[in-house]
């Protein structure tokens, strides 16, 4: 084996696993556990930031989807209402345990608490491989660290409360922002480029949620973006989802590959859970976007493209059911490459068997984009043989 | 007109009596059969003694002995092993012990002809025959001469005519295994009339008789191997009528150099053909003689056994190193599950661990690019296609592989683990020929041909067809629309000419391609971190390389070899991307020269330059010790990306090297050298000196030693400036070995070597504690350049000093230690194979203060038994039985999840502080091969793991890593694939 051999693999290394796991995904060689979209137990769905990027004096709020043994927080509005049912339209200041959906199964004196929150930010971290810790124990570290470089407000504090949502200030100055994210040189990159963390977006504020539940732990990751100047043309908000969701049985399914499905003819998947699904049935599903989910930006010059194009997001649609599996995990839109279509569409199996207690089924679509904006919706529906 | 009768002598065929009886029934498989045993006479019950009675033994006469006959061969072709016979007798009269059974029949070297008694002649006796007993010493010398039964006609003196001609006759001696043993015989001799000669004409009588015509060819042809078409030079060819034991006429004839011969005068009609010849069946035929037509025909005689592929013997070349093992493609083509590619073999020689990909060759716990695969020493950018699947050099081309695990010469650099040196074929076609092969993978097509008689031409090409088979079935799924997938072929040429003895030239170019396109429709499904949805992977190269030897003597070889290439690399996948351009010339010339008997002197330039340009947007690739995609540890995070650009970039590898080798006492080898390298890119020099030493103790004894260092350059992202460090040196290793050898027969071979390696400025990652974040230049921005926050001197002093986060340096350290068993049998007795044992352990430690942990490709015990058995009728069989310990792992003790990018990354525990359960695996190859006139066809079967044990290859999780199972190696897997020769 050449030296040159040997490099170019370790170079395509990371690209030939990445490709070979997509044709694994796709052609359902997975191994034997769970899908990653498969919900049970307690997951965190989603978390979102609202707006995902803020300016210095503004205040960005963060919540998470979580669901719990058939629970969901925050609770999703199965009222039978349009709209965008995310829990920005909760009373965050609620307890926690009045979210509980009443439909999907009470709390009883013997059932475990519902989750807690507990939230904090990092302005840099371990690799997840090493711990994914916080570099610095507490805010006086970080002070240290920075020396006279910076002068950190006297009330700054990395723990951000335990409540089901949470408010992040424009934490760090906008001056050590701008030495971290500004290029070095025209077309190289950032400062925090080189270390790892893309300013494309603003700088990257690592917020961690811990979330707890019958003595499981969780934590979630999420980069919130600080942009030191209102004027950076790469804004980002959240995409949004059309609270629409439609259905089909599909009755000439393919059971080698793709089942290929049409639009025509498909129900409203109505929010009040009223709609029955037949098990051991498959059903096309459909969502919608709105137009501009996708925004224009333009991405931050790098050495080999150091004059980037202006391009549409990537959006991004997990589909989470609570019972069956889909024929994607994940439906993708890739501005210009792809059709745009194949983002809305999936096909959702149904177990042959209902599970003893769950004669409903939760459907749960988070909306990503590829600078941190989410959106979810959800949809109950009731099994029947 | 002349009488033409005949006067054959020693036609007939002895038994084996005494020490040993004759194998009467058909012949061993795969051997030859044994002459027709019909008509045969038995031997008696009651041996004979083994040395005959004085007064059986007359003395030959002297004066009036016949003039010898011409060489005929009527002797047996080799036999089965006969049975030893319970009244031999034993050796100083110790307690009789059964002698060992014979496994080669006596061979007639030259026989005499018996004189015909005149008052035979006299009284009209035209034919009889004496049934003697002869004794053959080990030296194929007649000892004894015995009467077993007289002529029918007593009185004439045929049993004296008969005893004295024996006494001149030579053979090969019998043998019993590998020692000649004395035998007895029962031979019979047969006398005919011999045809009357015709006296001389008197003066004057001339007109009254003519002389006889000249003789007149009636029946001429050649006798070729069937399958191959070669030549059989000096077989005889026996044409008779009648009873083969007794024919009633029958002349011989013996082929040339071409394999042709000729029989003149033949009386018209039918006539029986017999050939038979030490390696081939018998070819029996018969032919019509028309009179006054020539009778032209072509025999195609069966071997007994075929090899792969004609190899050219070249001698043995003799041992200097303390590890070396070399393999021929007749020898290990047909190993089971290595898909016929030779290189693949090595990974079944001691200390080589099995690798998680075929395409590694991980040498002594050396990382897989520390050992460096070489074309006859020069480098060529790629073995395999994509990594693995096909070597790009086909077997046809290749005269087979040297394999040295350490302690190589100091002809060999820029490697601190072994050496794959491939070695190509000397051409020596004695007509056109080729082959084809088709496999489930591949299809190939190799000819050559001679041009006149001092040149030699190959080629051959090779293409894929696995993008055919893959778009037949990936067109049922929209969801990856493969382009082009994955498709290879390679095309090579090899012209070899030699002009003048002392002069060789050839060259050889060898074009590779390997071409791979996909097109994701949902590339969402697998990841969020994609901005693109297509795969694109292309890589082509090509290579000439001329070399000019010059031998005028046995002092003094030069061999020059100049090789230029381009290497093209371009693969993307989404907005990742890697492209490679470069140009390497190659030169390298050596210059050996004998001084005396016992003192050469090699010597030695080895320079390579190469020109590069290359283009990269990627994750840093990971370190040996990082979680890496190929030890299953975890998903490339996609988030941290690099890029580069590199424009002309031009790097020397210079090497020079010299070493002597020094026979003392015709029985100890020593060889100490020296090389010098001088690395451009690092800007580094370099001396390496090496020693190695052999001691024949014993023709069966061997001892051997050798310690050395070698040094090797960073891997090229390693010193980029954005990739890696710029600042690094030259990675270094020690060699430490001894052992022995031990050669109880001529094909088996025990090598025993214990190792010791250590390594050193071993490029390393620095500790994730210990990477600088913006933060920690809180000291830079405390200096005076930068108390009012000048961002600009900031910045300028990271980038003149390089990028904290990447920055790579020479801490680390690793040992490696063990132990090696080769058990090897060459190629006899249709056998050929080895055990092999390895007991290794191999440890780094990545920077000052860390914990040593192991290898990532650490296998304590690696244990391979391999054989390949060739069956008659041209069947062979092989099987390949592995027993390995499992590769270290790093479990994932848990994880987070990052929502922006929908995803968990594994937090890991102490890196290879695991290890997956063993290895176990059974292959088998059967192989058939048709021989028809003028090619051969054959067909194998190879399947891998047949008992369809599911072997851990690494520990996979699911989603959020808090479920864990093992990923199993392929199943049971049968290959199936055609060849043709022709």
């Amino acid at each position: 084996m050449t030296n040159s051999q040997l490099t170019y693999r370790r170079l395509l290394g990371a690209l030939m696993a990445l490709s070979l796991g997509l044709g694994g995904g796709v052609i359902g060689c997975d191994e034997g556990f769970p899908d990653f979209n498969e919900v049970e137990g307690f997951r965190v769905l989603a978390l979102r930031a609202d707006p995902p990027a803020i300016v210095p004096g503004e205040t960005t709020t963060l919540q998470a989807l979580v669901y719990f043994e058939g629970n969901v927080l925050p609770p999703p509005d199965y009222s039978g209402d349009a709209g965008t049912d995310g829990g920005f339209e909760q009373d965050p200041d609620d307890p926690v345990d009045a979210g509980v959906d009443p439909d999907m199964g009470a709390a009883d004196d013997e059932a475990p608490a519902p989750p807690t929150y507990r939230w904090t930010w990092c302005p840099f971290r371990l690799p997840i491989s090493e711990g994914g810790d916080c570099y610095y124990e507490d805010e006086a570290a970080f002070r240290q660290a920075l020396g006279d470089l910076v002068v950190l407000p006297e009330d700054l504090s990395f723990d951000l409360g335990s409540g089901p949502t949470a408010e992040l200030d424009f934490v760090l100055p906008a001056l050590l922002l701008e030495v971290l994210c500004d290029p070095i040189e025209t077309s190289s990159p950032s400062l925090a480029g080189l270390f790892g963390l893309e300013c494309n977006g603003g700088f990257p504020l690592s917020v961690e949620l811990q979330t707890e539940y019958d003595g499981q732990t969780i934590s979630v990751l999420k980069d919130v973006f600080l942009q030191p100047s209102p004027e950076a043309d790469y804004n980002t908000e959240n995409p949004t989802l059309i609270d629409e969701v439609s259905y089909k049985l599909v009755e000439d399914q393919n059971d080698f590959g793709q089942t290929d499905i049409v639009e025509e003819g498909a129900l409203p998947l109505t929010k009040d859970g009223t709609v029955e699904l037949e098990l051991g049935e498959s059903y096309g599903l459909w969502m919608n976007l709105e137009d501009d989910s996708a925004q224009l930006f333009t991405p931050l010059p790098t050495e080999p493209v150091p004059n980037p194009e202006p391009r549409r997001e990537t959006l991004f649609v997990t589909w989470f059911v609570t019972s069956g599996d889909t024929q994607y995990r994940r439906t993708t839109r890739l501005d210009g490459k792809n059709d745009p279509a194949l983002i809305r569409e999936n096909v959702w199996n149904l177990p042959l068997k209902m599970d003893e207690d769950a004669e409903e089924a939760q459907l749960f679509l988070v909306l990503r984009d590829e600078r941190g904006g989410q959106d979810w919706l959800s949809r109950k529906v009731r099994l029947v043989r | 007109m002349t009488k033409r009768s005949l006067l054959v002598v020693g036609l007939c065929c002895g038994f084996l009596i005494g020490s040993s009886a004759w194998a009467q029934e058909a012949p061993a498989q795969g051997a030859p059969e044994a002459p027709p045993a019909q008509g045969a006479p038995e031997a008696p019950k009651d041996a004979a003694p083994e040395s005959p009675p004085a007064d059986e033994a007359p003395k030959p006469p002297a004066a009036d002995a016949p003039p010898p006959s011409p060489p005929s061969d009527p002797a047996p072709a080799e036999e089965s092993p006969g049975q030893a016979s319970p009244d031999a007798a034993a050796p100083d009269g110790e307690a009789p012990a059964e002698p060992p059974p014979i496994t080669k029949l006596p061979k007639a070297v030259s026989l005499q002809e018996g004189e015909f008694p005149q008052k035979a002649i006299d009284d009209g006796i035209e034919q009889t025959e004496v049934v003697l007993t002869i004794d053959i010493d080990a030296q194929g010398q007649v000892e004894g001469v015995g009467v077993q039964t007289p002529s029918p006609h007593p009185g004439y003196g045929f049993e004296d005519a008969a005893v004295a001609a024996a006494y001149g006759f030579m053979f090969e001696p019998a043998m019993a295994g590998e020692t000649p043993v004395p035998v007895r015989v029962v031979y019979t001799f047969k006398f005919f009339m011999k045809p009357a000669v015709p006296e001389e004409p008197a003066p004057g009588e001339a007109e009254q008789e003519p002389p006889p015509p000249d003789p007149v060819v009636n029946m001429q042809g050649e006798m070729v191997v069937r399958g191959t078409r070669a030549p059989i030079p000096g077989i005889v060819i026996t044409l008779f009528r009648g009873d083969p034991k007794n024919p009633d006429a029958a002349y011989e004839a013996t082929t040339d150099k071409d394999g042709k011969f000729q029989f003149y005068d033949l009386e018209p009609g039918v006539w029986n053909v017999l050939a038979e010849s030490k390696g081939f069946f018998p070819y029996r035929t018969s032919e019509k003689i028309v009179e006054g037509k020539l009778t032209d025909v072509k025999y195609y005689m069966e071997k007994g056994g075929y090899d792969g592929y004609v190899q050219i013997v070249e001698g043995v070349r003799e041992r200097k190193e303390v590890n070396r093992t070399s393999l021929q493609v007749a020898e290990i083509e047909k190993i089971p599950g290595t898909a016929g590619d030779i290189l693949q073999v090595v990974q079944n020689l001691p200390g080589v661990a099995r690798p998680p990909f075929p395409g590694l060759i991980i040498v002594r716990g050396s990382a897989p690019e520390d050992t460096q695969t070489v074309l006859e020493g020069m480098t060529i950018p790629l073995i395999y296609h994509f990594g693995g699947i096909r070597s790009v050099i086909p077997n046809p081309m290749l005269k087979g592989i040297d394999f040295y695990p350490g302690n190589f010469s100091a002809q060999y650099g820029r490697a601190t683990g072994g050496i794959v040196d491939v070695r190509l074929k000397k051409l020596q076609p004695e007509r056109p020929g080729g082959q084809i092969d088709i496999s489930i993978l591949d299809s190939l097509l190799y000819l050559e041909t001679p041009l006149g008689d001092n040149a030699a031409l190959a080629i051959s090409g090779r293409r894929s067809y696995l993008d055919f088979l893959i778009d037949a079935v990936a067109s049922q799924q929209d969801d990856v629309n493969v382009i082009a997938a994955p498709r290879y072929y390679d095309a090579q040429l090899n012209l070899q000419y030699r002009p003048a003895p002392g002069h060789d030239l050839r060259l050889f170019g060898l074009l590779s391609d390997d071409l791979l396109r996909l097109l994701f429709s949902n590339p969402g499904d697998g990841t969020t971190q994609l901005e693109g949805n297509d795969f694109n992977n292309t890589t082509s190269f090509y290579r000439g390389i001329a070399d000019y030897v010059y031998t005028p003597s046995e002092n003094f070889s030069n061999t020059l070899r100049v090789s230029y290439g381009l290497d093209q690399t371009k693969v993307n996948f989404g907005q990742f991307f890697f492209e490679l351009d470069q140009t390497v010339l190659q030169v390298r010339d050596t210059v050996s020269i004998g001084l005396g008997d016992s003192v050469r002197w090699n010597v030695g330039i080895d320079e390579q330059y190469t020109v590069a340009s290359f283009d990269v947007f990627l994750p840093p690739p990971p370190k040996e010790g990082q979680n890496s995609p190929d030890g299953g540890d975890g998903p490339p995070d996609l988030t941290n990306v690099l890029s580069t650009t590199v424009e002309d970039q031009s790097r020397h590898s210079l090497g020079l090297f010299t070493e002597v080798e020094i026979k003392l006492f015709e029985d100890l080898l020593l060889i100490p050298g020296v090389r010098y390298d001088w690395f451009s890119l690092v800007d580094a020099h370099r001396v390496s000196p090496r020693f190695t030493g052999r001691y024949v103790a014993t023709e069966q004894w061997v001892v051997k030693g050798g310690v050395g260092l070698f040094y090797q350059e960073p891997q090229p992202d390693e010193t980029d400036v954005t990739f890696g460090n710029p600042d690094l040196g030259p990675e270094g290793a020690v060699h430490y070995s001894a052992g022995f050898e031990y050669r109880p027969l001529d094909y088996l071979t025990l090598d025993v070597t214990g190792f010791y390696k250590t390594l050193f400025d071993l490029v390393s990652p620095p500790a994730s504690r210990d990477v600088g974040t913006p933060f920690d230049l809180v000291g830079l921005a405390q200096s005076p350049a930068a108390t009012d926050l000048d961002v600009e001197a900031i910045l300028g002093d990271l980038a003149s000093d390089g990028i904290p986060g990447q920055q790579l340096t020479n801490t680390g350290i690793g040992r490696v230690y063990g132990a090696e068993i080769l058990l090897r049998h060459d190629l006899a007795n249709n056998f050929t194979g080895w055990l092999s044992y390895t007991l290794m352990r191999s440890e780094r430690r990545d920077r000052q203060g860390a914990e040593w942990r192991l290898f990532d490709f650490d296998q304590t015990h690696i244990l391979t038994l391999l054989g390949t058995y060739r069956l008659p009728r041209n069947w062979e069989v092989g099987l390949r039985w592995r027993l390995v310990s499992g590769n270290p792992t790093t479990l994932a003790l848990g994880s987070k999840q990052r929502t922006n990018e929908d995803d968990f990354q594994p937090v890991n525990g102490p890196t290879n502080a695991d290890r997956v359960p063993a290895f176990h695996q059974l292959d088998v190859r059967v192989d058939k091969t048709w021989i028809y006139n003028s090619w051969k066809f054959g067909v194998y079967l190879d399947v891998q793991n047949i008992y369809n044990r599911e072997n851990p290859q690494a520990i996979s999780y699911n989603f959020n890593y808090l479920l864990s199972e093992y990923s199993q190696t392929l199943p049971i897997l049968p290959i199936l694939g055609l060849r043709g020769e022709y």
